[in-house]
């Protein structure tokens, strides 16, 4: 155990002075997962919408009680301004995202029958300014055409005093979707965000179990590992923490990129973080079996990585890392990799589902790694050869 | 008393055979020299020694301890220092040092003292905290040594150690051989520089073509290749009449007349006995002496002698 931990720990002492792999392994997936999380993300934020009401009428309390109705919250945030005089500096200095000021005359000329407006100030963003227009156009053409109902038919077609200048809230205020279909059917049940986040994970933990392979390559290539060949304890405790070096590697990589997702980029992770382990642990086994295996043909770190690189990044584009809906093209193929099995128990996992949903995807995965494993600590001596 | 043993050891790959029948025993206290071309076995014969390589038949052992069936106790008695620079780039001076110390078991304030003492030793003590990146190729080959001996191991094995390095760094190693000598640890030395190997070894094995074909200290290498030496005798005219005496001198084997005739390279078969007679010949003859110089055999004639190559021959 003492040369088994000695080993790992400077393993990782050596890992944490090599600044480039640091910045692949763990800045590349968090860049990749902004990119393309942002770029196909469809999700509309709230927009802090700051509202002044002049209004002191009778309809006051109605035009209040939507701002604060739950049906606009995910796309409105309500701030209340003290003053007229607030509202546009609020939006011009980015302090909100759009401003609204309710006329004093509001309820008056509601209850007068009068077509009403209120005037409001546009922000920087163009989907949050949509939003809240869709919001507010959408209830002021309700009350509109209740209060037109009520001028050509009388104060009975409408509804009762009490009811006047309240939109029927059961219909919701805005309706997202996107051109050829809905977001769900490209990236199931999880955001653009949740969905890169999971699949970046998955690839890059195969490239740090990768480290495995290319670390005793290069000890072999660099005579480290002969010395210590020379030295009074078995090599196995060597080359296990040697292993354990680059698994620690990989665990600090999800720590860090699954944090980092979840309080900068806003991730939902779900809340099973043991699976989540679980499923990095497996992924970086495959990736450390399927690296060794390929180490003990390839012989040289140069053909170890571009061979290893390459099954990676097809595994990753096969399972929909880079087109989410590939599957419309390749059809079932997708399972015949790792990506896959690991992408759909994240998802899962994200989604909040109960752990049987996604203990098929989990025990698969641990089939792969167990028989990549068993391949691997096969050939591994065709990799760590004692003598050069 | 011997510490290293090798008993009839045979190393074959497939048909060929790099190490053939070698037997050979090394004391404790020796600096052993081990010469031979690229080839030769040599480097096998340190792996076989060094638990790299299983030999395919024979045995070694170290301390009474074989290798064949007492690894562990044999590799505590080692400290190999590899042709290659067995060292990480990326960890100090102090920290590649201390790293293969702690793997040897050593603990706490005992490894601090090593770690300084190996370093102090090969004179790096004052670039501990710098990264061999930074270090010159003298440098990096002394930490490879320092990392061989911390543990104070009583046989160093050291495979061509001063490869690619300067002067200065190869006056260094070659002090820091005598000095471990000193201190009590037998030193096997490998080299292609015949000049440090006749600096430092005591005795001197050569191996050819997998096979021990010489083995001993200088003077008896000298006396199993039968080696000549040479007379070389500056004179105020030619020799004349005074060659055809001394060619007829039985010591003599060969004499070349050269620069006109006024210097004279006498080949004898060993030059004390032989010198009397000669300084008389010439005298006889009225012949002035002006200079004499009196060159010995070393390894690397010896190698060409015994083997009909160089050392360096590929």
């Amino acid at each position: 155990m003492r040369i088994w931990w000695t080993t790992a720990y400077y393993e990782l002492l050596k890992y944490s002075r090599k600044k480039t792999l640091i910045l692949i392994l763990i800045v590349l997936p968090l860049v990749l997962i902004y990119m393309l999380g942002s770029a196909f993300d469809t999700e509309i934020k709230p927009a802090k919408v700051i509202v002044y009401n002049a209004d002191r009428g009778e309809l006051r309390a109605s035009v209040d009680a939507f701002w604060s109705n739950d049906e606009i919250k995910p796309y409105v945030r309500f701030l209340a301004a003290k003053e007229e005089g607030d509202v546009q500096p609020s939006v011009t200095e980015s302090e909100s995202d759009y401003g609204v000021v309710i006329p004093a005359d509001y309820s008056s000329r509601v209850l007068k029958g009068e077509t009403v407006s209120w005037r409001t100030y546009s922000g920087r963003f163009v989907e949050k300014n949509l939003a809240v227009e869709s919001v507010i156009d959408s209830y002021l053409t309700e009350l509109n055409m209740q209060m037109s109902a009520r001028e050509i038919l009388g104060p009975e077609a409408g509804s009762e005093q009490e009811g006047v200048g309240e939109p029927d809230a059961a219909e919701p205020f805005v309706l997202v979707g996107m051109l050829g279909g809905d977001k769900n059917q490209i990236f199931r049940s999880v955001s653009a965000m949740q969905y890169y986040a999971a699949t970046y994970l998955i690839m890059f933990l195969l490239y740090g179990g990768m480290l495995a392979a290319i670390e005793l390559l290069n000890q072999h290539k660099n005579g480290t590992l002969q010395r210590m060949f020379t030295m009074p304890f078995s090599f196995i405790q060597l080359v296990l923490g040697i292993v354990t070096g680059s698994f620690l590697v990989a665990a600090l990589q999800a720590i860090i990129i699954v944090l980092f997702t979840k309080f900068v980029y806003d991730v939902n992770w779900g809340t099973n973080y043991g699976w989540l382990f679980l499923i990095s642990l497996l992924t970086t086994a495959v990736g450390a079996g399927i690296a060794i295996i390929i180490a003990s043909f390839a012989k040289t770190v140069k053909t170890t990585q571009t061979v290893f690189g390459i099954v990676a990044f097809s595994m990753t584009f096969v399972s929909g890392g880079m087109i989410a809906d590939i599957d419309v093209i390749i059809g079932d193929a997708s399972k015949w990799t790792v990506n896959h099995w690991a992408n759909e128990g994240l998802r899962a996992i994200m989604n909040g589902s109960s752990w049987s949903d996604y203990s098929q995807e989990v025990a698969i995965l641990a089939m792969i790694a167990a028989v990549l494993s068993v391949f691997a600590m096969i050939r591994l001596p065709k990799v760590v050869k004692r003598h050069a | 008393m011997s510490l290293v043993s090798f008993r009839d050891v045979v190393k074959k790959y497939d048909t060929k055979m790099t190490v053939n029948h070698l037997s050979l025993d090394i004391g404790e206290g020796e600096v052993f020299g081990l010469l031979g071309p690229n080839g030769a076995g040599k480097s096998t014969t340190i792996h076989m020694l060094s638990g790299l390589l299983n030999a395919s038949s024979g045995d070694i052992t170290v301390g009474g301890y074989s290798i064949k069936n007492q690894p562990l106790e044999v590799k505590r008695r080692i400290g190999l220092v590899p042709q290659e620079l067995a060292i990480y780039e990326t960890l100090t001076a102090r920290e590649n040092v201390t790293f293969f110390g702690k793997l040897y078991g050593l603990r706490g304030k005992l490894l601090q003292e090593r770690v300084a003492e190996a370093l102090q030793f090969v004179g790096l003590l004052e670039r501990a905290g710098d990264k061999p990146q930074t270090f010159s190729g003298g440098m990096k080959r002394r930490l490879n040594i320092a990392c061989a001996i911390m543990h104070r191991p009583k046989l160093i094995i050291m495979d061509e150690p001063t490869v690619g390095i300067d002067p200065q760094s190869r006056n260094h190693i070659l002090d820091s051989v005598r000095e471990l000598n000193k201190l009590g640890s037998t030193v096997i030395y490998t080299s292609h520089y015949m000049e440090e190997v006749e600096a430092i070894c005591s005795r001197v094995g050569i191996l050819d073509n997998g096979k021990l074909i010489a083995c001993g200290s200088k003077e008896e290498l000298k006396q199993q290749a039968g080696q000549e030496e040479k007379l070389i005798f500056e004179i105020d005219r030619k020799l004349g009449q005074a060659a055809e005496e001394m060619t007829r001198h039985p010591g003599v084997r060969r004499i070349d007349e050269q620069e006109n005739g006024t210097t004279v390279e006498v080949t004898v078969k060993e030059s004390p006995s032989m010198l009397q007679d000669l300084l008389f010949i010439i005298q006889k003859h009225g012949i002035t002496l002006r200079k004499l110089t009196r060159v010995e055999p070393n390894l690397e004639s010896m190698f060409l002698q015994m083997t009909g190559r160089t050392l360096r021959d590929e």
